[in-house]
């Protein structure tokens, strides 16, 4: 009994940090997701900067592995 | 407090130096008062983020090591926290900067401003986005923006590791 209450707890625990994962993610890919979206400022300031344009290659690749591990997982944001 | 600011505006390096150190013992040891007064704690991380973008490369680099101390001070964190903005500006103009010590001195204040921001937060690094992304849509950092946008790309792979734990424990609890 103490055990299965126990095991109810750190499932609850589980849940709430879950959650609050998904949501901040959420929050980041909200900010993140534009600047690598071809339409916007930076992207065509990176036309003449290639530090730039490669790091936002990098932050695209690390936003789309992101999202498809996510999906993956059974846990879509959308 | 007003002489302190005000001896930052003087012409002689040296004295700015000076200024620095006392800056930076006044912190330390008026916290207290500093915390309750956010008036103050403004008037100083104005005076800093002027020093940080010095012209004099040797009070720049003083300001830098005196705002890590600062940083650390444990009773300002949470006004840290809550004028972000101010202080990102201020060290992404120090990425920008032509002298190597001072660009890499200006990313460290970066990660440990992270760390500032993580323990204020409990965990959590989102406060920090906002800003990042605020200084990414100035024109004039260009030689800060690769930095920028690696350090957003860093935070958000933290992110999936610690989403990645909470995963593999669930199905260590339950299998």
């Amino acid at each position: 009994m103490v055990y299965l209450s126990h095991l109810r707890a750190c499932a609850l625990r589980l849940c709430v940090d879950l959650v609050e994962r998904v949501d901040k993610q959420a929050i980041i890919t909200r900010l993140l997701n534009p600047l690598v979206q071809p339409g916007h400022r930076l992207q065509q300031e990176a036309n003449g900067n290639v530090p730039l344009k490669q790091s936002l290659q990098r932050l695209s690749i690390t936003l789309q592995s992101v999202e498809l591990g996510l999906n993956g997982m059974g846990i879509g944001l959308k | 407090m007003r002489n302190l600011v005000d001896s930052i505006n003087t012409n002689d390096w040296q004295k700015r130096l000076k200024a620095i150190d006392q800056i930076e013992q006044f912190c330390k040891a008026k916290s207290t008062p500093i915390k309750n007064s956010h008036a103050s704690f403004i008037n100083i991380i104005d005076a800093y983020c002027k020093l940080l973008n010095d012209n004099n490369t040797k009070v720049q680099t003083k300001a830098q090591l005196s705002f890590e101390n600062v940083l650390g001070v444990a009773d300002l964190g949470a006004l840290f926290v809550s004028n972000l903005i101010m202080i990102v500006t201020a060290l992404t103009q120090n990425l920008c900067a032509t002298n190597t010590n001072v660009r890499t001195q200006g990313d460290r204040l970066f990660d440990y401003l992270e760390e500032v921001v993580v323990q204020e937060s409990r965990g959590n690094t989102n406060a920090l986005l906002q800003p990042i992304v605020g200084s990414l849509s100035q024109p004039q950092n260009k030689i800060a923006k690769p930095h920028l946008v690696d350090r957003l790309g860093s935070k958000y792979h933290q992110l999936l590791h610690l989403y990645l734990n909470i995963i593999l424990g669930s199905y260590k609890l339950w299998f």
